[in-house]
């Protein structure tokens, strides 16, 4: 996300921040996660770059750090539903999440 | 889907049989030439406006336009009603950028008059209209404040000095829809919008600098108050982050409501509530409150636009005041009267990438505009003609009152920054007499002509198709961009 949006960090001083989200399904909970991170870099213009997520059914708890944003060339609005299925893979989970630019 | 799946009504317009797929609840009709419909066959669109269809409670048809494009679950360029209160709203039929619209200003001011001070001008817009990635907007306003802006739309644009009665009365439902809910907008979105009032954003908003190089119906040309020859100026925005956030809300939201309400649909983007549940009584009250502000940052970019030719043409005695033509909203959902197969009904018609148009007579009009119907403004892509159109009689009956918005991507972004570089374009557009002022050459390049449809072509079919009639053509002289 932060390539998309062509964000440059601050290597210094590190921001961090925790999460608690629910959600009715897992579609649900990766965009209210991803609309977390689009609210920090448009608010408080902060990007993050390391994650300790936990994840269960219907719920996302864990912690990011990051950075202050030195640049932003393509601001994300919104994560969307678009065509959103997260597929079970031998790695893990996968899907394509469309994002409104 | 491919064309063979259509069947053709008039060179003009095609419909997709409710047969041809069996969750279908009614069919779509498509306005567009076979050449158009090439074109589009590629991208998602026709499969979203199918899959439209399948919204509970809908009337009529669902409706797409020649601009048609893809979007996120309901193509841009769609029209869908559904029956008032026992159908459905859906948020992403009605887009992010809710009331994304158009605001076209004139002027009597000729461009040989003021050709010599365009660079002047094109620089005072840049610097007086925020624009681009993030930017804040022209006021700052208290939490307070921007609760009363999203209740009350433009009329707080005219307490503050930044309207006039006479702006009210050419906007779309006089700048402010009732029943709007600041506690139905979440905190979030409230934080977002407060600090982008007055600003353009980036991406494919603009203000533009034209010359009405074309009259084609001078009484009605007249009655917009439009003078060959002479400066006008489009503005093209909407809700800002307000309305982003509100629509991402409320999708999120509605993902549990269409579990509750047991409503099946083939793409969640399209998830919907029932007209009359808390759910959609909270959305619309949202909705109207994003519809509000983003009446409110047309306006307010209108009073820098204002300025900025004040102080350019005010000491040379020119007449550069610049009255309000019309401000139409292309993305929005609204409780209307309709003609659906012969009886009247009442209607939530939900249009995404497209202009309402009444037609003639239509109650919904100011006085000035019920013996022409109502401006309807389709700005072009970059560089190329934008059309002055009116509202039809038979817009009413063929197409819910409603016509195209634009020209239409046929290109995505990504696919436009590859083929063409902005450094180009902008040398190229300015060889040919229109000044570029953009905040980012790459902006620029997804921006390019190349990325869209002719919007000659999409204005043809909307006036073959008896929706729309020609006005005026404008002509591009100045384009400030984010």
């Amino acid at each position: 996300m932060n390539a998309l949006a062509g964000a440059r960090l601050a290597r210094r001083p590190r921001a961090s921040r925790q999460f608690l989200l629910n959600a009715p399904d897992e579609e649900s909970l990766l965009v209210a996660f991803l609309t977390e991170l689009i609210d920090a870099q448009e608010r408080a213009q902060t990007g993050y770059d390391e994650f300790d997520l936990q994840v269960s059914a219907l719920s996302l708890t864990g912690s990011a750090e990051g950075g202050r944003l030195i640049s932003l060339s393509k601001p994300i609005k919104a994560a969307t539903f678009h065509n959103l299925h997260i597929r079970a893979t031998v790695q893990g989970v996968e899907t394509v999440i469309v994002f409104d630019a | 889907m491919q064309i063979s799946d259509l069947v053709p009504i008039s060179d003009f317009q095609w419909e997709i049989p409710r047969s041809f797929r069996s969750d279908m609840r009614a069919s779509v009709r498509l306005f567009a030439t076979r050449p158009i419909l090439e074109r589009v066959v590629d991208d998602k669109s026709l499969d979203q406006a199918v899959n439209a269809t399948t919204l509970p409670g809908l009337v009529g048809s669902v409706i797409v336009m020649p601009d048609m494009h893809q979007g996120y679950g309901f193509p841009i360029g769609g029209v869908a009603a559904t029956e008032y209160p026992h159908g459905v709203i859906s948020p992403g039929a009605i887009g992010y950028d809710i009331n994304c619209g158009v605001r076209l200003l004139a002027s009597s001011l000729e461009l040989g008059e003021a050709q010599h001070l365009l660079g002047s001008l094109a620089n005072r817009l840049q610097s007086y209209c925020p624009s681009g990635v993030g930017a804040a907007g022209g006021l700052s306003i208290s939490a307070a404040e921007l609760e009363r802006l999203i209740r009350d739309g433009a009329a707080w644009a005219l307490r503050h000095g930044y309207a006039t009665e006479a702006d009210l009365e050419a906007t779309e439902d006089g700048g402010s829809f009732d029943s709007a809910l600041p506690e139905a907008v979440s905190e979030r979105a409230k934080a977002r919008g407060r600090w982008q009032v007055g600003s353009l954003g980036a991406g494919n908003h603009f203000i533009e600098v034209d010359v009405i190089d074309q009259i084609l119906d001078e009484p009605t040309a007249g009655v917009f108050g439009l003078v060959a020859g002479s400066l006008a100026v489009q503005i093209h925005c909407g809700s800002r982050g307000l309305g982003h956030q509100i629509c991402t809300d409320y999708v999120q939201q509605f993902q549990t409501a269409v579990r509750k309400y047991q409503i099946l649909l083939p793409d969640r983007e399209l998830v919907c509530a029932p007209l009359e549940s808390p759910e959609a009584k909270s959305y619309m009250g949202a909705m109207r409150a994003a519809g509000n502000f983003a009446f409110v940052n047309r306006q307010v970019l209108a009073h820098l636009v204002r300025r900025a030719f004040e102080d350019t043409y005010g000491y040379t005695g020119a007449h550069w005041h610049l009255h309000q033509v019309y401000d139409v909203a292309h993305n929005m959902g609204k409780i209307e009267q309709h003609d659906i197969q012969g009886r009247s009904a009442t209607v939530c018609v939900h249009r995404k990438g497209a202009t309402r148009a009444f037609g003639p007579g239509s109650a919904a009009l100011p006085a000035r505009f019920k013996s022409t119907g109502q401006p309807v403004l389709v700005p072009g892509s970059m560089g190329t003609s934008s059309w002055v159109l009116a509202g039809t009689d038979a817009s009413m009956l063929r197409s819910l009152g409603s016509a195209c918005h634009g020209a239409g991507r046929v290109w995505s972004r990504a696919r436009a920054k590859k083929a063409v570089r902005g450094d180009a374009l902008r040398r190229e557009l300015e060889e040919r007499g229109i000044l570029i002022r953009a905040g980012s050459l790459a902006g620029l390049a997804e921006e390019a002509p190349a990325a869209y449809k002719d919007v000659d072509e999409v204005v043809e079919t909307v006036v073959a198709a008896g929706i729309a009639t020609k006005v005026a053509r404008l002509h591009p002289v100045a384009v400030i961009k984010g």
